[in-house]
């Protein structure tokens, strides 16, 4: 009798778990939106990147140093919500997005499995950088934390 | 003997057990896949983080960027709203008590574009970026490419019973039943005839912009019959329905007393029943079985 209540076990446990892996219900965004973030940190209107009034374009890879502040980067961008953060560093400068406190309280999250978890992405590319007049180049550093619930 | 009596007493008892065990587990796999086909939680999902993701992107450049949107993949109509503190929400539009929650995505605008809220009920809209500001316009419906269960058979076998809206004295119902005639078809006379193959209660309805279809019990015949329908009415009529509602009859309604004994069974819910219209559900008849 045990036996094959045993194996009627295992059937009703293999076509529960069959119909469950037919369904879908979730959508795994995570490196969609880390990649988002990362992109609009540097490509945002009236951001970090250099913008060159006389032909209406943002030059990828120049900073502007003198815009690489905090109040510049909140100012550029609008979030409303808690669930991502950034730093960026650059030249021994780091600004948050959309602030340190923020940043802060994702951080011991991160790399922690499950939806309490915080995912992370970071990249470092070379960028020239204009400070006072001057181009020079270092390499600028970019974290984006994206908490999962 | 006794002893014999009590195994075979046990047995069944416990084959009684597993199959009781069985029904339960089946009856909730069905449950569950009947929920998860009815439930649009998937789809508001996948369009707001879709569309989130989308405008933060485009709200990053510099041109203007033009987008025609659909979330003509929902199991069933969804409203769409943008609000200005870059949040998107989606929900059903028709919800029932069961299932009215909402799916809410917050996205990253850029500061020097404004976002305008907007409510849209179509499932076909344009959204707009530009330099000033994030824009949604709804558009209208357009044809769909309908499923194709085979629903073939001639006009002279085909016997329809039409029921439609008590307010127009009869007048409709007469143009049905006569056009319908004159192709071939057989018309019954009441509800509870023997062998009718459709059954079709059009109705007029408040709402302006959609046509509803509510089925009894052949989804995929249903389906068809109304997406032919609705098709019709978009290439008539084009540019004025925005929204289509296709769901269960509900078992309380007023409407389940015209089928009784038919194959397929359809209430249609259209903004315009007028003389001209008829011909649209006509064709639809026509096209459904040939």
């Amino acid at each position: 009798m045990i036996p094959k209540l045993i194996f009627l076990g295992i059937a009703i446990t293999v076509i529960v778990v069959f119909t469950m892996l037919f369904i879908v219900n979730k959508i795994d965004t995570e490196i969609l939106e880390l990649e988002v973030i990362y992109n609009k940190l540097l490509y945002s209107n009236n951001g970090i990147s250099y913008y060159d009034a006389d032909t209406d374009r943002t030059r990828l890879g120049i900073i502007d140093l003198d815009r690489f502040n905090q109040t510049i980067i909140n100012q550029s961008m609008i979030y409303d919500g808690s669930r991502y953060a950034a730093k960026l560093s650059l030249a021994n400068k780091v600004v948050y997005y959309p602030n340190q406190n923020l940043y802060d309280n994702l951080k011991p999250l991160e790399g922690l499995k499950g939806s309490s978890g915080v995912a992370s992405m970071e990249r470092g590319f070379k960028v020239g950088y204009i400070n006072n007049s001057v181009l020079s180049q270092s390499v600028l550093t970019i974290k984006v934390l994206r908490l999962r619930s | 003997m006794r002893k014999k009596g009590g195994n075979s007493d046990n047995k069944l008892i416990f084959i009684g057990f597993i199959l009781g065990i069985v029904a339960l587990v089946i009856f909730l796999i069905f449950q569950f896949v009947s929920n998860a086909l009815d439930d649009t939680t998937y789809w508001r999902m996948y369009y707001s983080k879709d569309a989130g993701t989308m405008i933060s992107l485009a709200d990053s450049g510099r041109g203007v960027f033009d987008l025609s949107y659909n979330t003509i993949n929902a199991e069933k109509p969804l409203a769409f709203e943008l609000h200005n503190n870059s949040m998107i929400q989606i929900y059903d539009i028709y919800q029932n008590s069961r299932q009215k929650d909402d799916t809410t995505f917050r996205f990253i605008s850029d500061n020097h574009s404004e976002i305008e809220p907007s409510k849209i009920y179509s499932p076909y809209f344009n959204i707009q970026v530009t330099k000033k500001k994030v824009s949604l316009s709804t558009m209208p419906l357009r044809r769909d490419i309908c499923d194709t269960p085979s629903t073939k058979k001639t006009p002279a076998d085909t016997k329809i019973f039409i029921h439609t809206d008590i307010k127009d004295n009869g007048f409709l119902k007469f143009q049905f039943q006569k056009k319908l005639t004159d192709k071939g078809f057989i018309i019954a006379r009441s509800e509870n005839e023997e062998g009718i193959n459709l059954s079709l209660v059009i109705i007029k309805g408040s709402d302006d912009k959609s046509i509803s279809f509510f089925y009894k019990d052949n989804v995929r015949r249903s389906k068809k019959l109304s997406c032919i329908i609705t098709n019709n009415y978009i290439s008539s009529f084009p540019d004025t329905i925005y929204n289509s509602r296709f769901e269960k009859l509900n078992p309380n309604s007023d409407y389940n007393k015209y089928f009784v004994n038919s194959d397929d069974e359809l209430v249609i819910i259209t903004k315009n029943l007028e003389p001209d219209t008829v011909d649209n559900y006509i064709q639809g008849v026509m096209e459904y079985y040939e």
